[in-house]
């Protein structure tokens, strides 16, 4: 078999024992792998109803086709289980040496279920896997937690994937994290590896991945490395997405204290160009990646002194402009401290900007937050919150259920203004300026996401009027979505999309060299669309209904009151006509079913008669 | 007539500029901004602006007044619009 290991490892916390399933070549071919393959796993392996922090709930690891060949931008895993936060898939992306190893170590793809007696680590060499004691990990942070696995094994090539004190602590929103700062960062996944007392999961591997046409391969990957380094990805290069900040400002649809806003009057002084001249250290790159988009930053003096990260745009307007933060060093030490605790920035953000918001309307005392005067623009309130919210400290506690049960467990109209969909808090474009987003993001499968939707491109790159409401922008959602869905399942990083003539045709193409099956463009079309399905055919099992698809009441109730946006909203009539066209754009019933006879022609007839109508 | 151009990422990197404000010929177009900008600011031309012909390079575009986005470059401009050079990262 080339351009697979042609092994799934199972793993079983809970009685130490592993099984190898070798799939066969259809089966790889049908799904390819990344998001595609975690999905099948996630949706066969785990008990329908099933409480995602049980040890029932299997966490699945699928790595890209691509991973650990010439293929630039394309050594990545997919991460997927159901969601402790949403009660729905979560499939998340990560990316470098880890990804890479997960198939070094001969595996195209790990699956974890089950519970640890004791804090564990595991540690795959090859094919020996060992349950090794966390005792001594236990509470510390993710990067220690990796340097610490590589001094005990004594290999500085050991590669871990990790939680911190948040995935322990079950926070909601708490991620995976590998080499230093690559992050599975939506919907809770640390909390899955929490629940199972699973700490990391290292990796040491010895094999190389066989590829079918390597000279064939290696030319065509050249040439998009070649493309990959010049104009096309300087935006990501010089400044990285930051550089949205300044942009989506002017557009006013740059959320503000809690979506409140969508202009930001301090955004100069947190912009990617403010970075750039006052904190920029240099930029990275992942394995294999020729574009270098990571920015790191790091705090030179004053009271944060020290805190050094890398920033992108969803994490600086996260915990900084959607609360209010005009103090870049402020931005920074909240980043560094969401990664060190292992929690997904952009939920921890929201749920922290939440929780302003309702200290300055008074529906929390000082008293309930600790002490804290919790007010937008306190970047010292929210650096300590952070910390308590990892450590379920005080108000923490709630905080660390999401901004969804936050809200639901406070009450007061809170859930008024909890930014969210699905109960994934909500990303950093607001939809009331982006109304192509505006439906993209309320069918999103895994809650309110831009990176798995796109549909803000059309929004921002003049393809569209971004005011105007009309059923083509939910038809163009979905071709935003199959585009996305492409790259999530081979695993090239989005940022490349401008280098290829054709991504469909030049992907197919990079499949077939990498493999010897015939991959054309339509057939990838289908996997795209197959793997779609499969996820929302894992969320109707879950219990999904129409209600799910919705956007949160500030979008729909307030217009952005100032800025080039002012006055947009998004009109309910409106979006769920543009969902409905969304839903017949998929093929779906209208009432966002699937048709038995699609799953069918999907090739997905054996779970056609389970979630199928 | 006068427009405003609004420089962001590169664009402002290269020319050290937040805006600038262009003096132009009734009739004139983007691209005829483009010429004016690229005498205003020569290191512009190559990175941003492609010289002769006076293109603009992806990804940057010109998006009017901050409510929509050029769909070429022959477009007229208009007395006192704000001209912004610029793009929005999508995806990663």
């Amino acid at each position: 078999m080339k351009g697979y290991m042609g092994k799934i490892l199972h793993i079983d916390l809970t009685d130490q024992t592993t099984r190898v399933h070798r799939p066969g070549e259809d089966f790889l071919k049908k799904y390819v792998g990344g998001v595609s393959l975690a999905t099948r796993l996630v949706y066969d392996n785990t008990p329908k109803g099933v409480d995602a922090l049980s040890p029932e709930n299997e966490l699945c690891l699928a790595t890209s086709v691509f991973a650990a060949t010439p293929v630039p931008v394309g050594t990545k895993h997919a991460a997927a289980a159901k969601s402790p936060l949403t009660g729905f898939i979560t499939d998340c992306l990560a990316s470098s040496y880890f990804s890479a190893t997960i198939r070094r170590a001969g595996y195209d793809a790990i699956v974890v279920k089950g519970k640890a007696e004791k804090p564990t680590y595991l540690f795959i060499d090859d094919d020996v896997v060992e349950f090794r004691d966390a005792a001594n990990l236990w509470g510390k942070e993710t990067f220690e937690t990796e340097e610490a696995i590589r001094a005990e094994l004594g290999d500085q090539m050991v590669r871990s994937c990790t939680i911190g004190p948040a995935g322990e602590n079950l926070v909601r929103f708490a991620n995976l994290t590998n080499d230093r700062g690559r992050q599975a960062g939506r919907g809770g996944l640390g909390a899955v590896m929490g629940s199972k007392q699973l700490k990391a999961i290292a990796l040491r591997g010895s094999h190389s991945v066989e590829v079918a046409d390597l000279d064939g391969l290696c030319a065509m990957a050249l040439e998009l490395a070649e493309k990959a380094q010049g104009l096309k990805t300087e935006k990501y290069r010089n400044l990285g997405t930051v550089a949205n900040v300044l942009t989506l400002n002017r557009l006013g649809i740059l959320p503000t204290r809690n979506f409140q806003e969508g202009v930001f009057e301090a955004a100069e002084q947190v912009s990617g160009e403010y970075l750039q001249e006052h904190h920029k250290e240099k930029a990275v790159a992942c394995l294999g990646c020729p574009i270098a988009c990571e920015q790191i930053v790091k705090v030179k003096e004053g009271p944060y002194k020290g805190a050094r990260t890398s920033v992108d745009y969803e994490s600086l307007f996260a915990v900084g402009t959607c609360c209010g933060i005009d103090n870049a060093a402020g931005i920074i030490k909240a980043i560094d401290t969401c990664d060190r605790l292992g929690m997904d920035t952009m939920s921890a953000g929201v749920v922290v900007a939440w929780a302003m918001e309702c200290f300055e309307r008074g529906l929390i005392t000082k008293k309930k937050c600790d002490g804290l005067e919790l007010r937008f623009g306190n970047d010292q309130a929210e650096v300590e919150l952070l910390e308590k919210i990892a450590r379920r400290e005080g108000i923490g506690d709630l905080l660390a259920e999401g901004v969804k049960r936050a809200a639901e467990k406070l009450g007061k109209g809170s859930e008024l203004f909890a930014i969210h969909v699905k109960g994934l808090e909500f990303p950093g474009y607001d939809p009331r300026g982006a109304q192509t987003f505006a439906v993209g993001s309320a069918v999103g499968t895994r809650g309110g996401c831009h990176n798995r939707s796109l549909a803000y491109e059309a929004d921002t790159h003049g393809e569209v009027d971004r005011f105007s409401a009309d059923p083509e922008k939910g038809r163009i959602a979905c071709d935003k979505e199959n585009l996305a869905g492409i790259f999530d399942i081979v695993m090239l990083c989005k940022f490349i999309r401008g280098c290829l003539s054709d991504a469909w045709s030049d992907v197919s193409q990079l499949y077939t060299l990498t493999t010897g099956m015939e991959m054309t463009a339509d057939d990838l079309h289908q996997v795209t669309e197959r793997s779609w399905n499969l996820k929302k055919a894992f969320n109707i099992r879950e219990g999904w209904t129409k209600e799910d698809d919705w956007l949160p009441a500030r979008f729909l109730e307030d217009p952005i009151p100032a800025g080039a946006s002012k006055g947009s909203v998004v009109k309910p009539d409106d979006l769920r006509i543009m969902i409905d066209a969304y839903y017949e754009a998929r093929g779906w019933t209208p009432d966002g079913l699937i048709p038995k006879e699609k799953l069918v022609a999907l090739g997905l007839e054996d779970i056609a008669e389970e979630v199928g109508v | 007539m006068k427009v405003t151009v609004e420089l962001f990422a590169l664009a402002r990197r290269l020319s050290k500029a937040k805006s600038v404000v262009l003096e132009l010929a009734p009739g004139a177009t983007l691209r005829d901004v483009l010429v004016k900008l690229g005498d205003r600011f020569p290191a512009l031309l190559g990175e941003l602006i492609v010289p002769g012909s006076y293109d603009l390079r992806e990804p940057y575009v010109f998006n009017i007044d901050a409510r929509r986005v050029a769909k070429n470059l022959d477009e007229e401009v208009r007395e006192g619009e704000n001209l912004l050079l610029m793009y929005v990262t999508v995806g990663g």
